[in-house]
């Protein structure tokens, strides 16, 4: 290319540019529209926290408000309740990350299914909680878990047990939420490592069968080493998301009387404020506590990008 | 670039004589694998036979496996309460409106990037990559599309960021590796503008892609609720999942239009809190009934939606 240009004339090259250029200026047209979205929905909130550094007034605006200092992170920490939502945050979390093999295992289970029917049929039934709304999924929970008439303790009490009302016990509140995210993403997690398990060689397990090894072997020893990668990149999206559990989930299992397991920082934000009937009291407290939030979720992302870099050649960035 | 390899051989296992070990490893297998598979889907089939069950058997708790006598008494009841109607039809308003939305930041901008030539490219990526790990939270959002006037309005449901950063690799990597660059590369030889090769060529080509992205944006704004919950306090605005919410999770049933009975006939009352029971569950089944209809024709596209973003993260 470079021996080709310089051979031409230097009004040649120009009009390579202006036709260039020509181009380029409809890609980037083309790419216009996200970026303003994105700058608007995601870049002015972006710059909408620096509230978290000031008193905010809403007459005064976001530029009007006196700075504040970190006197709201201050706030926050000394509350007697930052423990316990910190502590519930990251256990809810943690309990989810440590079902994460879960998908692992069950797409090797899946993958030595010999019948090609049996096999499809467990993956379109296990793929379809998955479709399932949030809000939907939260009600059946709610309907099946009922101290009443719900499901669960119908069998209870046809076992002779006692009913328990499930969404008034703080200590079941982790199980609840944990377990019905296994439930609905077990089969749709699959997809990717059983793509992944497609394409191991036959060649392989073959040769590997005639040397004797068993199908436990053939799991350790060339599938699970296969899924290594996609292991590695999945584990780094989920770590960075720890302290992030979402508001939706819990604040829809969330109940009066399981607040004490159940009140994260995302649903704490949102009682702070707009939860709390219109004042704005606490805005500029809760941009603080949001900011602090992602900035933990930042620095473990970070973390594990460079322990996976490092380790094992494979990461995000 | 090649595309994805053609269908894997077929496992060629029956080479090598089953051992006994293979025997018992397979039957736990099957059995762990079709207890898992019943777990899933249960409860489903349990919401089903509820919603047509007669409320007495139902809510009694004598209900299993399959009704004893089939009743559509729910459903009427369903039928009648016209706010989960009202949440419907808005529903599917926002989802059309906004997959379009989605659609036409989403495809265009994701055929620009995977452009290897496009100057600035990177910084681009990055400009949306950051967005997955920072964002301004719950009240730097609102106090924006309050000075947007959004707040109350249907608008909140349309519009926003609309891409998503791992829907724009998605999308890339189709552009990148399922249509051959030679196809450009005699567009361009032809004189085409890049415009005239997206719309003549990449957008003909990329139906798949296209579906994959329609697809992920009508789910998840059929099953959105956040939004609406925050932004949307006019109730004939709110999509059928708050609405949802209100009468299965917050009880307030009285949208359900059961009326307390004010004489002493007390086996009227209990049989309208006995339908109210099976009425729920006629709800989740009909708040999930496109779904279900559509599962069975668009599964694979997600799947492939999957499997196109797991090629390069």
């Amino acid at each position: 290319m470079v021996n080709a240009g310089s051979t031409r004339k230097k009004v040649d090259w120009r009009a390579d540019v202006i036709k260039r250029l020509k181009r380029y200026w409809q890609l980037y047209l083309l790419v216009l529209p996200p970026i303003i979205t994105t700058f608007i929905w995601h870049y002015i909130p972006l710059y909408g926290v620096v509230i978290a550094f000031k008193d905010y007034k809403p007459k005064m605006g976001i530029l009007g408000s006196p700075w504040y200092g970190f006197k709201h992170f201050e706030w926050f920490f000394n509350r007697p309740m930052f423990w316990q939502i910190l502590w519930n945050t990251v256990r809810i979390s943690l309990y989810s990350f440590c079902t994460f093999p879960c998908a692992i295992i069950f797409a090797l289970m899946i993958n030595e299914l010999t019948s090609a029917k049996f096999k499809k049929t467990v993956q379109m039934i296990s793929y379809m909680p998955h479709f399932i709304s949030t809000v939907v999924v939260c009600a059946m929970i709610h309907m099946f878990f009922n101290a009443s008439d719900g499901i669960v303790n119908n069998v209870i009490k046809l076992l002779g047990g006692e009913p328990i009302a499930f969404l008034y016990k703080p200590n079941v509140f982790d199980h609840l939420y944990v377990w019905s995210g296994v439930w609905q993403g077990l089969g749709w997690g699959t997809i990717i490592y059983l793509a992944n398990l497609a394409n191991v060689s036959p060649d392989l397990i073959e040769a590997a069968r005639l040397d004797g090894a068993n199908r436990m072997d053939i799991i350790r020893h060339i599938n699970i080493p296969t899924l290594m990668p996609t292991i590695v990149i999945m584990l780094i999206l989920r770590v960075g998301g720890i302290l992030g559990v979402g508001f939706e989930k819990v604040f829809l299992l969330q109940t009066q009387r399981n607040i004490s397991a159940s009140r994260v920082i995302s649903t704490y934000v949102y009682e702070l404020t707009l939860g709390a009937g219109g004042s704005t009291t606490y805005w500029d407290t809760s941009a603080a506590i949001g900011l602090f939030n992602t900035l933990v979720n930042l620095i473990l992302i970070i973390i594990t990008n460079t322990i996976a870099r490092k380790v094992s050649d494979v990461a995000l960035w | 670039m090649t595309t994805a390899p053609a269908k894997a051989p077929a496992r060629r296992r029956n080479h090598i004589k089953r051992s006994r070990g293979d025997v018992i490893f397979d039957t736990v297998n099957i059995i762990i694998i079709a207890l898992i598979t019943l777990t899933m889907i249960y409860p489903m089939w349990y919401v089903l036979i509820v919603s047509f069950a007669t409320p007495e058997e139902a809510a009694l708790g004598r209900l299993y496996f399959w009704p004893k006598t089939f009743s559509i008494e729910a459903y009427q009841k369903v039928f009648e309460t016209k706010s989960i109607w009202i949440g419907y039809a808005n529903t599917v308003f926002y989802t059309v409106v906004h997959t379009l939305y989605v659609l036409i930041l989403t495809i265009p901008s994701a055929y620009a990037l995977s452009k290897k030539q496009l100057p600035g490219r990177v910084v681009i990526t990055w400009y949306f990559f950051i967005t997955m790990f920072l964002s301004g939270g719950l009240i730097p959002s609102y106090m924006l599309n309050k000075s947007l006037g959004l707040i109350n309005t249907r608008w909140i449901m349309i519009l926003g960021m609309g891409v998503g950063y791992s829907n724009l690799v998605i999308t890339r990597t189709f552009f990148q590796t399922s249509i051959p660059q030679e196809v450009y590369e005699s567009a361009y030889i032809d004189g085409a503008s890049e415009w005239q090769t997206f719309i003549r060529i990449a957008v003909p080509l990329s139906g798949a892609i296209i579906a994959v992205m329609a697809l992920y944006a009508a789910v998840g704004t059929w099953g959105s609720w956040y939004t609406a919950f925050i932004y949307i306090t006019d109730q004939t605005k709110w999509p059928l999942q708050l609405r949802l919410r209100q009468i299965l999770i917050e009880n307030q049933t009285q949208s359900l239009d059961i009326q307390q009975m004010t004489q002493e006939d007390i086996a009227m009352m209990q049989h309208q809190a006995f339908l109210m029971f099976t009425t729920k569950y006629a709800i989740i089944f009909i708040a999930c009934l496109p779904m279900l209809i559509l599962y069975p024709f668009v599964q694979k596209y997600f799947v492939k939606g999957v499997m196109i973003g797991s090629l390069k993260g």
